[in-house]
């Protein structure tokens, strides 16, 4: 072993990823990772309304201290690192290098002009461990990689490069799923991309028993002879069989190897509850067809009406961007040869309920889910830095066409027939009709047999001799709130149990708090004296 | 008659074969011959014609008959209410009813429209509607789909709706209201960034002494308790709600902090979110 | 004409049956008389039974000898325990009978000494249907014709025709890539392509080897059904209650496979037509050849809206297809064969005593309204597709397109008139249907042309060259 390290950094909205490579053997040897962002806020724009409110310099000094608490989990000597990339959306991206967030929060020209943003380049930059705050050796070379353009980030790069469709002839579809799903559609290299607010219920957010995936966790169902098997979510996040349940009672008929109670229900958990119901007629959209129009799967974790609905508005989301960039694109979605799930999410969902439910195009017959490509070009990146020209030519060179589905009167339509879905029922049969009278496409049919390739075992495929470890945040904001009456409404009232009082000093948790999307403390303040943005003008610190 | 005919009339099909299929789901009937339709439609000419134009969705058939009636010399305003709102009647009997769906009545608000500019045009000022409602979506935001549905279920109740568009800056929201003097107004924005526009715009309002009866805040990431912080605001849960709300506000001079407790009954339905 | 060569057949340009109410069972304008004394269609109904051979069964040839004449001595034990004075043994291939002629010949051969010996022993009129498996592979080279495959589904119609059996029919499957294509995306256009011309098209290259081949022997060239088509339309279609293909797209498919397995006979099939071609009753209407149906005795296959209404004016009574093994009334081939040999008695009971109009007008009614595609096959409706189809006779596409457009048209005269109800989904597929339809070219080399550009990329099973369509 040599002393010569690198690390790669994936940064997602649910968490950073870290690697140590060694550069002597170019091997990974150790991960950290943590199970949530140190951002306050379930979702991108959330991070990024935060990082607006309280300013970009606090939000990226949150963002790099939780950075160097992960690199120090990773059982190296930080001094020897002489290489780090990055990876990750625009707005991650550019919290971590500091630089303009704020073009990204507007959309229109409005916004923008009375603000008097410019937009950064996002090109491809190298930059040092001092400019950007890293705890590792001051000569380290840190690598950011080029956002296409101002819609299509490193991220969408990772995953069109590592997919391998950009040098392929034939046509096919990459996507990572999430709040906002990117999708890109290729066809003999050419991209048509667009990214589709499916909205938080995909990642189990707005879903009253909904949590991002973590231990205790239902993560997925399966339908047996006599009910729904849950699978739930470990100590080391493996899927385990718990018990077999009676959904429309929440009967148990058969305990499983994992019977302790559930805290919550994932993403994937609710697609699969969403594709099971829709299979065996529990759900008749709008409407559950239970006693009590729930889903029951463990005695208090259930769907609600109003969860289906999210979902299934979700869910919509996908099936309309597939048919508007097929329809952009002039293709059939049938046409399609291959269909690439990238990201945890589409690593850890059974691609089976998502050709079910919608989530990918239901002919796609080829399916890969190739896991993590953020953090896998980042590791190409640091063992290979000359690649950093190279994905800045793509980027440059890359032709295409982005559809912004917000403006899209394709879409727009499409979608109207997806509200239509979830919020009426309106039969399929009807959809296709539908599409048919506005000069569309119809849904094609859905293979029965696709044939799935699941490369790896994991989402990160190999974690290295040291293993994985997982890093607690706990990022801390601290304030005071002149004329509080210390009745503790605001701490009763936050639901992620991210806030205290003690002798006068208010104390937020960040990477607990849902941020500028929740501020159920602030609304909830009898004397209208807490001030969420108070937060930042306070110094941070740590506990 | 021949042998089978004669067996036929004297056979009772349901005896033999049900067709469950139908009986579950009623069977396909043009949507004129759905029975509440029918009370709706107006039985003469040309106003049935144009009603069926919007009915069907289809611009030409209503367009045609629209100025078929207006070149014989009918009044634009009995086109109007004689014809083509009660077309929209029908249309939003049979959404109701769920047999339409929404873009049924996507299709039949745009005939409506096309018929009432014609109309207009002939009358030569703007139509009298239930009242004048102003809507927006939140500066920096695209995400107008929201926003046109409530667009258009506010045209099909009868309401004059001054569609703002997308990204709209405050200063045009506070002009509008100076300008229109609505009795309602309806912002909609879809990311949270972009949704604190609402208490800003009613803070602008109230520097400049401007109030509207209520302002229905609602999309995406917006929730009841973020609109409920700062006054003038409703939280708006679903399109089809806004007419109620418009309703109320004309028919029982509601104020936006009634709204806020009866919303429920005022749109006639469980709402969870005011549960 | 550019494509469509009419040289080698004649078509039918006038009906047979002037009216539809001069149809009835076991009646039919030009009965055929075969070996063992036995006349189809000659005033009488024949009972039919088939059943396919055991799984296991087609791991030797051995083996399959066996099976095959443990069913036909099972058929003929009961037939003459329960009375019958007719019935007929269908033998519906398995791939590798099809696929080793001199396999197809034994099995022929063993079953044809079976019922020889009742026939001597007993006097009972016997047929023996022999029915090769159509195991070409569209999609691969070199397709449809003159491939191995192909090669030998001719060599097996060799082999059964000299070791005696009475009649050869086949299920032909050529258009099934388009037709599949066109059902399960709601595409009329892709299912007349299909049906109307590839299926036409292929069976004239099948059907004119197959009517060679019987000249040579003392054997009968049978019929053909759409089976690969039109019903898997039907079966897609389901129950009242199923929504993947509406019943009314089902119905005008199979309209237009009347059309197209029309082509057998004008190539010099004579008849019984194959039990599961549901349109025969258009073709008898159109060529007075005795037809085999199935319906309600084939439960034991498959379910369909018209079980009775199948009987009214059919020649041989199917149970269409069964598993050989033990039930608690003996053997499949026994069981069955009696279900189907007392409905034939009844049928028969009927034309004895001159009540046969009655109890075909009976049978009619018990399903006509149940579903659209019951409604069009009423022996009535059935005589207007079949006047349809000889308007356009000459055309394959036209007359299949006419016919379609007929069954559109009964469909919407019994919803006039009150008598057929449709749900939205049935209503809208078929006024949709009937839009694309009515707007789709009048010229059939137009038609081919426009579908051979829109589908050659779209189904990569769909090769022109198959047809002799060459681009």
């Amino acid at each position: 072993m040599s002393d010569r390290y690198a690390i790669a950094i994936d940064i997602g909205t649910s968490g950073i990823r870290a690697q140590a490579l060694d550069l002597g053997i170019s091997e990974v040897i150790s991960t950290a990772i943590t199970l949530r962002h140190p951002l306050p806020g379930a979702n991108v724009v959330d991070h990024l309304h935060f990082a607006i409110t309280v300013g970009r310099e606090t939000a990226h000094y949150l963002l790099i201290e939780a950075i160097n608490d992960v690199i120090k989990n990773l059982n190296i000597d930080l001094r020897n690192v002489e290489r780090t990339a990055v990876c990750g959306n625009p707005i991650q991206i550019s919290l971590f290098h500091n630089v303009e967030i704020r073009d990204l929060a507007y959309w229109g020209e409005h916004a923008l002009e009375r603000l008097e943003i410019t937009q950064p380049p996002r090109n491809a930059t190298v930059t040092s461990s001092e400019e950007i705050g890293l705890e590792i050796s001051k000569k380290a070379e840190i690598y950011i990689p080029p956002a296409i353009k101002h819609e299509i980030g490193a991220d969408a790069l990772a995953m069109l490069i590592k997919s391998g469709v950009l040098e392929k002839k034939g046509i096919y579809l990459v996507s990572d799923f999430g709040t906002n799903a990117e999708i890109g559609l290729v066809i003999d290299g050419e991209v048509y991309s667009c990214s589709a607010a499916a909205g938080p219920a995909i990642e189990g957010q707005m879903i009253e028993k909904g949590r991002l995936a973590s231990p205790g966790t239902i993560c997925d169902l399966e339908l047996t002879d006599n009910g729904w098997k849950i699978r739930i979510l470990d100590e080391n996040l493996i899927a385990r069989d718990g018990d077999v349940v009676d959904p429309s009672s929440g009967k148990v008929i058969q305990s499983g190897n994992i019977n302790k109670k559930a805290i919550g229900i994932t993403g994937t958990g609710v697609i699969a509850a969403y594709s099971l119901g829709l299979r065996t007629g529990l759900i008749s959209l709008p409407k559950i067809k239970s006693k009590d129009h729930r889903i029951h799967l463990q005695e208090d974790i259930y769907l609600t009406e109003e969860d289906i609905e999210n979902i299934g508005k979700a869910l919509g989301a996908f099936r309309a961007a597939h048919l508007t960039l097929a329809e952009e694109a002039d293709i059939f979605l049938d046409e399609i040869d291959s269909t690439y799930m990238a990201g945890a999410s589409g690593f850890y969902v059974d691609p089976n309920k998502s050709l079910n439910v919608g989530q990918i195009p239901p002919s796609s017959k080829e399916i890969y889910q190739i896991g993590n490509t953020s953090l896998a070009m980042a590791r190409d990146i640091v063992l290979n830095p000359a690649l950093l020209d190279d994905l800045q030519k793509i980027a440059d060179e890359m032709r295409g066409k982005h559809i912004t589905l917000a403006t899209s009167r394709t879409f727009e339509k499409i979608y109207s027939l997806e509200l239509s879905v979830s919020q009426q029922g309106m039969p399929f049969w009807m959809y296709n009709d539908w599409l048919a009278r506005y000069g569309f496409q119809k849904i094609p049919p859905k293979v029965s047999d696709p044939n799935i390739h699941r490369i790896f075992e994991k989402d990160i495929p190999e974690l290295g001799k040291y293993g994985l470890k997982i890093v607690e945040i706990g990022s801390i904001l601290t304030t005071g709130f002149e004329r509080c009456i210390n009745c503790l409404k605001c701490v009763e009232n936050c639901p992620e149990n991210a806030l205290t009082i003690e002798n006068g000093e208010t104390k937020v948790r960040t990477d607990l708090c849902s941020g500028m999307a929740c501020l159920r403390c602030e609304l909830s303040c009898p004397e209208k004296v807490f001030k969420y943005r108070d937060f930042l003008a306070k110094k941070e610190q740590k506990e | 008659m021949n042998n089978i005919e004669e067996l036929e009339s004297k056979m009772d099909q349901d005896f033999v074969a049900v067709r469950y299929n139908v009986e579950l789901e009623g069977p396909a009937i043009t949507p004129e011959k759905d029975p509440d339709v029918q009370a709706i439609l107006p039985k003469e000419e040309p106003y049935r014609s144009i009603a069926m134009g919007v009915l069907h969705g289809d611009i030409d058939e209503a367009l045609n008959s629209v100025k078929e009636g207006l070149e014989d010399g009918l009044s634009p305003m009995d086109v109007i209410n004689d014809g083509l709102m009660k077309g929209m009647d029908a249309v939003n009997a049979l959404y109701t009813k769920g047999f339409f769906f929404l873009p049924d009545l996507m299709l039949s608000g745009d005939a409506m429209m096309e018929g009432l500019k014609e109309s207009e045009k002939v009358l030569g000022h703007k139509s009298e509607t239930k009242g004048t409602v102003v809507s927006f979506v939140a500066e920096g935001d695209p995400h107008d789909i929201g926003k046109n549905l409530v667009v258009m279920f506010l045209r099909a109740g009868g309401f004059e709706a001054i569609d703002l568009g997308r990204d709209v800056p405050n200063e045009e929201v506070i002009d509008a209201v100076k300008e229109y003097k609505p009795i309602f107004m309806t912002g909609t924005a879809l990311m949270t960034t972009t949704m604190t526009a609402f208490p800003k715009i009613v803070e602008e309002m109230q520097e400049n002494g401007l109030e509207v009866p209520a302002i229905g805040c609602g999309g995406g990431s917006v929730r009841r308790d973020f609109v409920e912080s700062f006054p003038m605001s409703v939280y708006g849960v679903e399109a089809y709600h806004t007419p109620k709300l418009a309703d109320s506000i004309i028919k029982d001079k509601k104020t936006w902090k009634e709204i806020r407790k009866e919303y429920s009954e005022i749109v006639g339905e469980f709402v969870p979110e005011y549960d | 004409m550019k494509y469509l060569v009419v040289n080698h057949v004649r078509r039918f340009t006038k009906m047979v049956y002037k009216k539809g109410e001069e149809m009835v069972f076991g009646r039919s304008k030009f009965p055929v008389s075969q070996r063992w004394n036995i006349q189809l269609g000659a005033g009488y109904v024949v009972p039919e039974v088939k059943v396919a051979p055991v799984e296991g069964s087609e791991t030797s040839e051995e083996r399959m000898i066996a099976e095959c004449r443990n069913i036909a001595q099972s058929a003929c034990e009961r037939a003459v325990a329960i009375g019958l004075p007719a019935f007929m043994l269908e033998q519906e291939h398995v791939s590798q009978q099809t696929n080793n002629p001199e396999w197809a010949a034994e099995t022929t051969k063993a079953q044809v000494e079976v019922l020889e010996k009742y026939y001597d022993e007993y006097g009972i009129r016997v047929s023996l249907r022999q029915t090769p498996a159509d195991i070409r592979i569209e999609e691969r080279g070199p397709g449809l014709r003159g491939s191995d495959y192909d090669n030998n589904i001719e060599e097996t119609m060799e082999a059964c025709a000299a070791n005696g059996a009475s009649d050869l029919c086949i299920e032909s499957m050529g258009g099934k890539a388009l037709s599949d294509y066109g059902i399960s995306r709601g595409d009329p256009r892709a299912i007349l392509f299909g049906i109307g011309v590839l299926g036409s098209i292929d069976m004239e290259y099948m059907w004119n080897r197959i009517v060679n081949i019987c000249k040579k022997y003392d054997c009968r060239p049978g019929g053909d059904t759409d089976c690969a088509q039109a019903n898997t339309a039907m079966f897609m279609a389901g129950g009242l209650l199923d929504k993947d293909v509406s019943h009314t797209m089902a119905a005008l498919a199979r309209g237009m496979g009347a059309a197209r397995s029309l082509v057998a006979v004008e190539c010099g099939a004579l008849g019984p037509l194959k039990d599961c071609g549901y349109e025969n009753p258009i073709i008898k209407a159109i060529s007075g050849v005795p037809i085999a149906m199935e319906g309600k005795n084939a439960v034991c296959a498959h379910s369909d809206l018209m079980g009775n209404l199948t009987c009214a004016v059919t020649d041989v009574w199917s149970n269409e297809s069964v598993y050989h093994r033990q039930e608690m009334g003996g053997t499949t081939p026994e069981v069955w064969l009696q279900a189907t040999g007392f409905e034939s008695a009844l049928m028969n009971t009927a034309l004895q005593t001159g009540q046969e109009e009655v109890l075909r007008d009976l049978y009619t009614l018990t399903d006509k309204y149940r579903d659209p595609q019951a409604l069009i096959l009423a022996y009535d409706n059935a005589h207007r597709i079949g006047e349809a189809i000889v308007k356009y006779g000459k055309d394959p596409y036209l007359r299949a397109r006419e016919a379609a457009l007929e069954v559109g048209k009964i469909i919407n005269e019994a919803v006039d008139a009150n008598k057929l109800y449709l749900t939205r989904f049935e209503r809208e597929s078929l006024d949709s249907s009937l839009k694309t339809i009515e707007n789709l070219p009048m010229d059939s080399d137009q038609f081919i042309d426009e579908c051979i550009r829109a589908y050659s990329r779209k189904v990569p099973e769909f090769n022109p060259k198959n047809y002799e369509l060459e681009v």
